[in-house]
């Protein structure tokens, strides 16, 4: 393992802001902490590099323990949301920082550099100030210097959260793909899920300081265990339920069970069916899932691939669903406002319920 | 490239104040300093420039000014940090008296070194003499320019990111290979700008030197006091000359400080 | 760069501090005179004659460090640290504050000067041709005639010249102030008059200078030494005035720790020389040298000529300025004759003093 933290925990003043978090990553992993704002997610990385000390556990690098090690014997390539070069050095002097600190000497610096440069595509860039480059180019170069000294790990922490959506989205993927080839191990940290999903090789979804599941993008996105990570990803349509023998009932209706969900035998649970597992029919024959009821659109909403039905489902408790159609689906059942229809779950899976 | 504008009246009665303002309260006492300084030609100039007790003057001036700009600098820096980035309890209030040498009476902090530093004060030094002699003028000027470095650096280093110090502590560097290569450079201009402020203080300061230096001619008389003495002396011309080179280094000064302003708007632009 | 010189010069001062070692050639020694502002011009003119005189006696060189200000601030300093070898100020208070601070001896009277450098005379100057008439105390006191005096809280002098007016209205030389409440009443009315207080004699010289106020309360030698340089007012003798007494001497615990006592001495009877007290007296200060005196034709109180013993003169090659006279008042008055200077001190300018209260009442309305 590359990164192992064990009973993690850190407190400022009394606020407990990273509660017991264990995790292990493994070499070559990218691995992506997604949290809201406030999660304490920027915490845990920072404990991770040293520049925060711990109040709980233990971190391993490398199977080292690094617990009690400086930042600068941690050996960890961070990178920080706002690039933060040092704005009187070159491109250059910035890449080849830790080489110099490291007393590398100048014609193995200068090869690096160039290396580098050629890595994240800005060759010639080498006397150019921060100053005089965009936001995308400097998060580049902040790249580059986490990485001119060969680190045992790479810190991102939220990198490319000053960026617009283009280049984000164009960055990461560049990351990426330097990270595989380098066989990189790497924690970033973020709070944009497509991002996540874009990227990641596992994610660990963290709120109020807990790591709560980590798993696999679409494991988590498709079956996670909480209801925070459900809602926390995607849109979630979640449904009140009791599972009984091999049925679930939902208030008067009944569906059959997904497999494997013995453990929720006669336990009050949740249904969780994502927009598009959620199916329309203008009679009962035609549906093309396990039918939950009538509903009424209340709105059809143009989603660029897509489009967004919001449906007022009828009976008890009267929930509001959602459901995403294609277009030629909208057009097939002709939808319209005020409409009733039919209310079918394609898939759907069981969250223990928070109901107690 | 000049624009030209028909102004309002109201603009040139402002215009009007100001260099009128300007005008009496600076150009006319450095042209009266300049006339006094020439008025008898050349020699008694000549006279005062090589009067070895004008050099020494000078020397005590402005030696014993870059002996404050220096302590000034260490302690202005560590006081800056302190302030910024420490807590403690009682920071604020310590951080309102660092502006007591700019409300105090240079006078009075010159007696209270006396009480303090002289014989039979509390601190009275057993090896060798503080006040009356070179020490204490030293200490005089240094207190006088105290809160310059310390007011100049402290909101820059306030304003700094802690990220890029922590960028340089992950890549392996030490605190204090952080401090010089990463936080004292974006310091620099404020630094610099403090350190003219604190040299043009610590060089005009009278007062409190005067009191703590007792004046010995040839040993603790600065180029300030060897001005109030020259004119007590009816030695017009030499208090005259030695105002205006005294005039000329705060100008130059001026200008350095003007030079840096610019500077440190287009480095934070 | 020059910093050498600086560092020499503490070099200098500190090896100054050890005592003096017993060689054959002994090392240049330091001596420190402070003194009050107003004789400094005679000091520049001594000091080369007393270092030319220790050469030629002891083979040492004397370098001599000056430090002058208002003689009571010079005073304090001494108090307060300056380690001064010699004390030249204006009035004897200001001496006695380092005999009660344990500086000085007791017995730093006790010579045949009653250690006294120079005298001088409390005497008034006036704008030219005298518009105001001013000629004698009563003159000063008259409504709207604004009166420039150093303040006697920081100046020796100024409190000789208040003394001089506040003696010569006791001694019944101001028609309508006499005697010791006349004397009182007289002050209130010229502390009334008073334009500006200056810290320091020369100061408040240098204001009336400058064209401010009417008379200026001053000393003779003051007034000479304006002349000289070539001012135009004029110098008024009033009929009665107090003889201003200027003490000298050594500050027995700085030379003691400096090992300066020798030299210092001999400094201080330097400053009674025939030569020196001829310099003095061409800065406008009355000798106290009876050959000099004699010489210039200074007696006491209608004293003549003949009356005074006076052993002759060496041939000297200091030559008088004839523009500086000497002549005698009519009732040249000493501290003594007025209850001498502890008394003076106390009921004329301590905190409770009879002028810090009216000063204070005049300048609060």
């Amino acid at each position: 393992m590359s990164i192992e933290l064990i009973h993690v925990s850190k407190s400022f003043d009394t606020n407990p802001i990273v509660r017991d978090v264990s995790v292990s990553i493994a070499t070559g992993e990218l691995f992506v902490l997604l949290g809201a704002s406030g999660s304490g997610k920027s915490t845990l990385l920072r404990l991770i590099a040293g520049l925060l000390e711990l109040d709980g556990g233990t971190i391993l690098l490398n199977d080292i323990d690094v617990t009690r090690l400086s930042p600068q014997q941690r050996g960890t390539g961070f990178v920080f949301q706002n690039y933060s070069l040092f704005r009187h050095m070159t491109v250059a002097q910035n890449i080849e920082f830790g080489l110099s600190i490291r007393k590398v000497k100048r014609p193995e610096r200068e090869q690096k550099v160039s290396e580098l440069l050629e890595l994240i595509e800005l060759q010639g860039y080498e006397d150019r100030f921060p100053g005089q480059l965009s936001g995308g180019q400097q998060q580049r170069v902040a790249l580059a210097r986490a990485l001119a000294y060969e680190p045992n790990v790479l810190l991102l922490d939220e990198p490319f959260g000053a960026l617009d959506v283009k280049i984000r989205v164009q960055l990461r993927q560049n990351l990426r793909a330097i990270q595989q080839r380098l066989g990189l191990t790497a924690i970033l940290v973020t709070h944009d899920q497509e991002e996540a999903f874009d990227i990641a090789d596992r994610i660990g979804i963290i709120d109020q300081g807990e790591l709560l599941e980590v798993g696999a993008p679409d494991q988590l996105y498709r079956n996670p265990t909480h209801r925070f990570t459900a809602t926390f990803l995607g849109t979630a349509n979640l449904l009140d339920a009791h599972r009984n023998g091999t049925n679930i009932y939902l208030g008067g209706v009944k569906i059959p069970a997904p497999a494997n969900t013995e453990q929720f035998s006669g336990k009050p649970v949740e249904v969780l069916a994502r927009p598009e597992e959620v199916a329309l029919s203008r009679t009962q024959e035609q549906s093309p899932g396990s039918i939950i009821g009538k509903g009424i659109v209340e709105s059809v909403v143009f989603a660029g691939p897509a489009l967004r039905v919001t449906l007022h489902l009828q009976g008890e408790g009267g929930k509001t669903l959602q459901a995403l159609l294609t277009p030629s689906d909208v057009r097939d059942l002709d939808l319209a406002v005020g409409q009733e229809v039919w209310i079918s779950l394609k898939e759907y899976h069981l969250l223990a319920s928070s109901v107690k | 490239m000049r624009e030209i504008k028909p102004r309002s009246p109201l603009a040139l009665l402002l215009i009007g104040i100001a260099v009128l303002y300007a005008v009496v309260l600076f150009a006319a006492p450095l042209v009266a300093i300049i006339y006094g300084a020439f008025k008898d030609g050349i020699d008694p100039i000549i006279e005062t420039l090589t009067d070895p007790a004008v050099l020494h003057a000078f020397e005590v001036s402005i030696g014993l000014a870059l002996g404050a700009v220096l302590i000034n600098t260490i302690f202005g820096l560590v006081t800056a940090w302190v302030l910024v980035r420490q807590k403690f309890r009682g920071r604020g209030l310590f951080d309102t008296l660092i502006d007591i040498p700019f409300v105090f009476s240079p006078v009075i902090a010159g007696y209270a070194m006396i009480v303090l530093f002289g014989r039979g004060g509390w601190l009275a030094p057993p090896l060798f003499p503080i006040v009356f002699a070179l020490p204490g003028i030293l200490l005089a000027k240094t207190f006088v320019s105290l809160p310059f470095i310390t007011r100049e650096v402290q909101p820059v280093l306030g304003a700094l990111s802690l990220e890029p110090e922590y960028a340089a502590y992950t890549l392996g560097a030490s605190r204090w290979a952080t401090f010089r290569r990463v936080i004292l450079p974006e310091l620099w201009t404020a630094l610099l700008y403090g350190i003219v402020l604190t040299f043009a203080r610590a060089v005009g300061e009278f007062g409190a030197v005067a009191v703590v230096g007792g004046n010995i001619e040839g040993y603790t008389e600065t180029a300030t006091s060897f001005v109030f003495r020259a004119m007590n002396d009816r030695n017009s011309t030499g208090a005259y000359v030695v105002s205006l080179i005294l005039c000329l280094v705060s100008l130059l000064i001026l200008f350095l400080m003007n030079l840096l302003r610019r500077r440190m708007v287009v480095s934070r632009g | 760069m020059k910093h050498f010189t600086v560092i020499a010069i503490l070099v200098a001062s500190l090896l100054a501090l050890l005592p003096a070692s017993a060689q054959n050639t002994p090392p240049p020694i330091t001596l420190t005179l402070a003194g009050y502002a107003v004789p400094r011009e005679a000091y520049d003119e001594i000091i080369p004659l007393f270092q030319q005189y220790w050469l030629a006696e002891t083979g040492q060189q004397v370098n001599i460090l000056e430090s002058y200000q208002a003689s009571g601030a010079q005073s304090r300093a001494i108090a307060g640290g300056l380690e001064a070898d010699v004390a030249a100020l204006s009035s004897e208070p200001d001496i006695t504050r380092l005999v009660d601070a344990g500086l000085v001896n007791e017995d730093w009277k006790a010579n045949e000067f009653g250690g006294i450098a120079a005298d001088s005379l409390v005497v008034f100057a006036v704008r030219p041709g005298n518009p105001l008439g001013i000629n004698d105390w009563v003159d000063v006191i008259q409504d709207g005639v604004e009166v420039i005096t150093p303040d006697p809280a920081t100046s020796g002098g100024a409190q000789w010249n208040i003394l001089g007016g506040y003696g010569a209205a006791w001694r019944g030389f101001v028609p309508g102030y006499e005697g010791e409440e006349g004397a009182a009443e007289f002050l209130r009315a010229l502390a009334t008059n008073i334009a500006v207080l200056d810290r320091d004699g020369r100061e408040s010289f240098l204001t009336f200078e400058r064209g401010i106020g009417d008379v200026a309360l001053t000393y003779e030698n003051e007034v000479y030494a304006g002349l000289l340089a070539g001012g135009e007012y004029e110098l008024i003798y009033p009929q009665s005035t107090i003889r201003i007494e200027n003490p000298v001497a050594v500050i027995d615990t700085y030379v003691d720790a400096h090992g300066t006592r020798e030299v210092a001495e001999a400094f201080v009877n330097f400053l009674w020389s025939e030569d020196a007290q001829r310099v003095f007296a061409n800065h406008g200060f009355r000798p106290v040298n009876p050959v000099v005196r004699a010489e210039l034709g200074i007696f006491e109180n209608g004293a003549g000529a003949a009356a005074e013993a006076t052993p002759a003169a060496e041939p000297s090659s200091i030559e008088h300025n004839p523009l500086i006279a000497f002549p005698p008042v009519t009732d040249e008055f000493t501290t003594l004759d007025i209850g001498g200077w502890p008394q003076a001190r106390t009921q004329v300018f301590g905190e409770a003093g009879l002028f810090t209260q009216i000063i204070a009442e005049v300048q609060g309305r």
